[in-house]
């Protein structure tokens, strides 16, 4: 067996194993990495910063804990940059694991700027049904959501008293783990005109583009990569210490050059393969 | 290198759940090993509380709020001679009745038919919610953005309309035309009717090179995602149960 052979028949283990290693070691040794804010997440930042102070703002919390790497970073700069500029938070989720982890992050961000909840924001839960919530939520948010995430009927919580639809928020921003961006450009921006900032995984970010270049959103923050964006700008705008995604990008990096070194690698063991086999391959057509 | 070693203390109250989730963790990480019985304890116990917390969710969020309040709140007020109650108490149980067709297959066999009225339903109200918007926000809002892009290139062109802003950059005009050649040519593969030869040859081939290009970027997406998730497993390990980073 040469080495050609060899390279085609590695122990998928050492793949392994050796992504692990590459991972480890830039997070044991952190570096300062320069990371390039993107447009589209400047956009996003940018589209947040000219909320106004006072002004409510509807969260769709569109993710669980599964894909909380990318996401979770996003949505923690987020509440922090809305707490520091004092607006109102609404929150809702149509993904069924995702009120525990959302209500986890707005108790532990929220003490921190001294908001109350019921007054500065609320969580009001998950509810089925996809589009048809966020249609229904362009007419009534009473009749789709009537109680929050804890059975308070939503008439009786004091920041839900000016707020019915679409037409009361600044802005809304969907963190999404799926293709929720798809239901709030097609129901919430184009049937009731709101305006819309996303942050999607990197499975799904590429789908969203075009409604960027469309000026369907406002802004998108894209994985782990817009995370450590948008952690770099808070850090200058408003002096937060950069938190994981940041921390996280130098093992993407190592990590993608290993994957890069595999592929390229196992390319030039199959065709160096296949150009010393073709020779039999012809002889046995004959 | 820090090696400041706090293992999280598994008697106190935030340290239990630290240890269970690392000990999970590593479970499931040891199926790239080999298949083993840790592994198949974990995975069946992340199915079957998955399935629980979202029955417990479902309850809360949507039965309690959208079921039984609205009931409760509508039978008190046709108690109280308000007329209005009557929708709250037959829309919720309308709704149900519906819903409950979707079980027959499996707890009334001979009443299996009733279940195609409960998807009849729904896929009629998703049609009724979904198509409108679709057509309007994927197709026309799409097609014209390409267009424009071309249009914002020219101050004359975008000054036509309110809604497209003048883009001088030179760059802008060649990613424009690069997207109007991609679909136009992403189309073409995709048109059987006209075979394909020729100037269509030449097109369709264009198209699937694009096409290409983007399921790559796509593909890369999807690697990075999953890279995420493992950098985020290995932090955690790190930072919350080893406390080998500060």
């Amino acid at each position: 067996m040469n080495i050609w052979d060899k390279l085609q028949s590695i122990d998928r283990r050492w793949i392994f194993l050796v992504m692990f290693i590459v991972i480890i070691i830039p997070l044991m040794n952190p570096k300062s990495l320069d990371i390039n804010v993107s447009e589209p997440t400047r956009k996003a930042f940018e589209r947040i910063e000219n909320v106004p102070s006072g002004s409510n703002v509807l969260i769709s919390w569109d993710f669980d804990p599964g894909s909380q790497a990318e996401l979770l970073p996003t949505a923690k700069a987020m509440l922090h940059q809305l707490f520091e500029k004092n607006v109102n938070i609404v929150v809702i989720t149509l993904w069924p694991a995702a009120p525990t982890l959302a209500d986890t992050t707005l108790n532990e961000i929220s003490s921190l700027y001294n908001k109350e909840e019921g007054v500065d924001w609320v969580n009001l839960g998950f509810k089925p049904g996809l589009d048809i919530v966020v249609k229904s939520m362009g007419s009534d948010i009473y009749e789709i959501f009537p109680a929050d995430d804890k059975g308070r009927r939503v008439e009786n919580i004091p920041l839900m008293k000016g707020i019915r639809n679409y037409d009361d928020f600044n802005l809304v921003i969907d963190l999404s783990a799926g293709s929720s961006v798809d239901f709030y450009v097609e129901q919430a921006h184009g049937a009731y005109g709101a305006d819309l900032v996303a942050a999607a995984t990197g499975v799904m970010i590429g789908d969203f583009y075009p409604y960027l270049e469309a000026n369907q959103l406002q802004g998108l923050v894209g994985a782990l990569v817009g995370a450590a964006e948008y952690e770099k700008l808070m850090e200058k705008a408003y002096g937060l210490e950069p938190d994981k995604a940041t921390a996280g990008m130098q093992a993407q990096a190592k990590a993608h050059l290993a994957i890069i070194i595999f592929i390229v690698l196992g390319n030039i063991g199959f065709f160096a393969k296949r150009k010393k086999t073709s020779p039999k391959l012809e002889s046995l057509n004959k | 290198m820090i090696f400041n070693l706090l293992i999280a203390d598994p008697l106190s109250s935030e340290g239990i759940g630290v240890w269970i989730a690392a000990i999970l963790t590593i479970g499931i990480f040891s199926f790239l090993y080999k298949d083993n019985p840790l592994f198949k304890f974990v995975e069946h116990l992340y199915v079957g509380v998955g399935a629980g917390y979202i029955v417990v969710v479902a309850w809360h969020n949507d039965i309690a709020t959208n079921v039984i309040q609205p009931l409760k709140d509508g039978l008190l007020a046709i108690q109280n001679n308000d007329p209005s109650g009557w929708a709250d108490v037959i829309n919720p149980i309308m709704a149900c009745l519906i819903g409950s067709f979707l079980f027959f297959p499996v707890i009334a066999p001979r009443l299996r038919w009733l279940t195609k009225y409960a998807f009849a339903f729904i896929l009629g109200a998703f049609s009724g919610v979904k198509v409108g918007p679709v057509i309007s926000e994927k197709l026309i809002t799409q097609v014209s953005s390409t267009l424009n892009r071309i249009c914002a290139t020219s101050s004359e062109c975008a000054a036509q309309s309110a809604s497209i802003n003048y883009t001088p950059e030179s760059s802008a005009l060649f990613n424009a035309i690069f997207i109007l050649i991609g679909v136009l040519c992403g189309l073409i593969y995709f048109f059987f009717s006209l075979e394909h030869k020729g100037a269509t040859r030449v097109a369709a081939k264009t198209g699937i090179l694009i096409l290409m290009i983007g399921f790559g970027a796509s593909f890369g997406l999807t690697v990075m995602g999953r890279v995420s998730l493992l950098i985020d497993r290995i932090q955690f390990l790190l930072v919350d149960w080893l406390g080998l980073i500060g």
